[in-house]
């Protein structure tokens, strides 16, 4: 049997049909030692906040991004019989929150709210004497101007310059060919510099 | 910002890491520790059964597979996948972000991701008649196990040159019985014995190695595969036997599959184009073509050669010269008689837009 020695099984409710200690869930990492749930509450500790970050720049929204990371932990969790490492599992919890971000994107239409929102509020760009209301419009500035963008180039941006993947790495995260990563990348940067030059002006 | 290389923008950099400084997230481990513990809740049986008679078989692009709870997939014996959690709500569709059933496949994020690419095998012409072609297709859904595999191979291939002659619904299941390591497939009905008017007996054959193939790539392992109805193994499949589990035959690939780029890729400068093949020393040849004569060629080299596999091979093809415009890529094994005998080497080919 596959697994270290049984553990002692979490109460599992109703179902008693089920060999307790073949559950995936329960193996442990030979490099670690944790199970699925440790390993649940370590990366928990120690990325949820980035993961979520992550999420944000992606969806623009921070309940959804919140939902993306929970679902992407859960799956997470699922997998750990397979990852068994933290950065296995770190990379796996990126990807998942990347591909569900795109997901929820597609089908609540978050960001077309989201920009119809701001649109009825006219552009957030004017100067303000308070750094606070400075700070915020420039953060919320860089999300729309993120979240105007074809949706490849939002990944392989926010992938490449918040996450710091290689360009390898982003090509194997969305199954894109390398080439088309250089080529997304330079043009959302492109982009996205073109959106954001106003906020050169205000600094220079 | 005149830094125009991507790798090295930390201007960028600053601003993507400001732009999220001040988000602080609401507590979340108490809803991910609730929805871990309901999970180990295994489903009774182990199935990546979908949607009655194969309502739900959509195109590839856009699988929405509404799963019945008690026909989930759970992966309860060697279980690297874990035993898979009831959905929130009774059934998952396209807009429920949560899979509703886990692939029972090889997990390991390199080679299934979430949403993510799926290889799909589909028939293509060769000299030798019709062999298979390996394309991989994104789903940017959540993921349904076999039932994504299954609905990319009974829908229209990407690459124009390629064809599927199962149609939706002539699958309507498949498992992996980890006990026996077998691929189990389910038809459709009893009809499917019988090789349909207008499919040849070569194409009949070249589609059950397409299931084969296809599902041992969703599986990630070389498990025969046995047809069943009404979950007993079946004789025959449109007329190719079927009572024992079938290896997959090498002879039924094509020798030259691009993996990289998809059909229609727009392209500029250089870029790399990958697939597999096995060819006369490696050897991988390309051409560039436009309007059927050819503007550029060249060729690169595979990892092997000569064993029963195909060998990955990396090509840079460079595009800088060509004006913009659509061309076909062209990609053959080397032919030492030069096409004085047999059937010509295999190929691929994809149609790109240089830009």
């Amino acid at each position: 049997m596959p697994g270290g020695p049984c553990k002692p099984p979490e109460p599992l409710g109703r179902r008693t049909s089920v060999t307790i200690h073949a559950l995936p869930t329960q193996r442990r990492s030979r490099v670690t030692g944790w199970d699925a749930d440790t390993a649940v509450g370590e990366l928990y500790a120690a990325h949820w906040r980035s993961l979520v970050r992550l999420s944000v720049l992606l969806v623009r929204d921070v309940g959804t991004a919140e939902e993306v990371v929970q679902d992407a932990f859960v799956a997470m969790h699922g997998k750990w019989g397979r990852l068994r490492e933290p950065d296995k599992a770190l990379a796996y919890l990126r990807r998942a929150v990347v591909n569900r971000s795109r997901s929820v994107l597609r089908h609540r239409g978050v960001v077309a709210r989201h920009l119809a929102k701001e649109a009825g509020r006219g552009e957030p760009t004017a100067p303000s004497a308070d750094e606070a209301t400075m700070d915020a419009d420039r953060r919320a500035a860089v999300l729309d101007a993120l979240a105007a963008l074809p949706r490849r180039q939002r990944e392989v941006l926010v992938l490449r310059h918040y996450l710091d993947l290689s360009e390898a790495e982003i090509a194997d995260a969305l199954s894109i060919s390398r080439g088309a990563v250089k080529s997304h990348a330079s043009r959302g940067a492109a982009a996205l510099r073109g959106r954001l030059a106003f906020l050169h002006e205000e600094q220079r | 910002m005149n830094n125009h290389d991507p790798g090295h923008d930390p201007e960028l950099r600053r601003l993507l890491d400001d732009a999220v400084r001040d988000i602080n997230p609401h507590e979340g481990i108490s809803a991910i520790r609730a929805r871990t513990n309901e999970k180990e809740k295994p489903m009774p049986r182990r199935s990546a059964l979908f949607g009655a008679a194969g309502a739900a078989v959509a195109t590839a692009a856009v699988i929405g597979v509404v799963v019945a709870t008690g026909a989930l997939d759970t992966d309860d014996k060697d279980g690297d996948n874990t035993p898979v959690a009831t959905p929130r709500t009774p059934s998952a569709t396209v807009d429920d972000p949560t899979p509703a059933t886990s692939d029972p496949t090889p997990d390991d994020p390199d080679t299934a991701p979430e949403g993510h690419a799926i290889a799909v095998y589909h028939l293509g012409d060769s000299g030798r008649g019709p062999v298979l072609y390996r394309e991989f297709q994104r789903l940017d859904e959540p993921d349904h196990g076999f039932a994504d595999d299954l609905g990319a191979l009974m829908s229209p291939p990407l690459d124009p040159d390629y064809r599927t002659l199962w149609q939706p619904g002539d699958l309507t299941g498949a498992t992996l019985d980890e006990t026996s390591e077998v691929l189990r497939v389910e038809i459709r009905d009893a009809a499917m014995r019988q090789r349909p008017d207008g499919i040849s007996r070569a194409e009949a054959e070249a589609s059950v190695q397409q299931v084969v193939y296809t599902l041992q790539a969703a599986a990630g392992e070389r498990a025969p595969v046995q047809f069943v109805l009404d979950g007993n193994p079946v004789d025959q499949v449109w007329g190719v036997a079927t009572a024992e589990p079938l290896a997959h035959a090498f002879e039924a690939l094509s020798m030259m599959s691009i993996t990289t780029p998809a059909e229609g890729e727009t392209v500029s400068g250089t870029f790399t184009a990958t697939g597999v093949n096995n060819g006369f020393e490696a050897w991988v040849g390309y051409q560039i073509l436009k309007d059927g004569n050819e503007v550029a060629s060249d060729f690169g080299m595979a990892e092997g050669w000569a064993e029963e596999k195909l060998f990955p091979w990396e090509v840079e093809v460079d595009v800088s010269d060509l004006e913009p415009g659509e061309y076909v890529l062209r990609f053959h094994n080397d032919d030492p008689s030069g096409g004085t005998e047999g059937s010509g080497p295999d190929e691929d080919t994809r149609t790109i837009i240089v830009e």
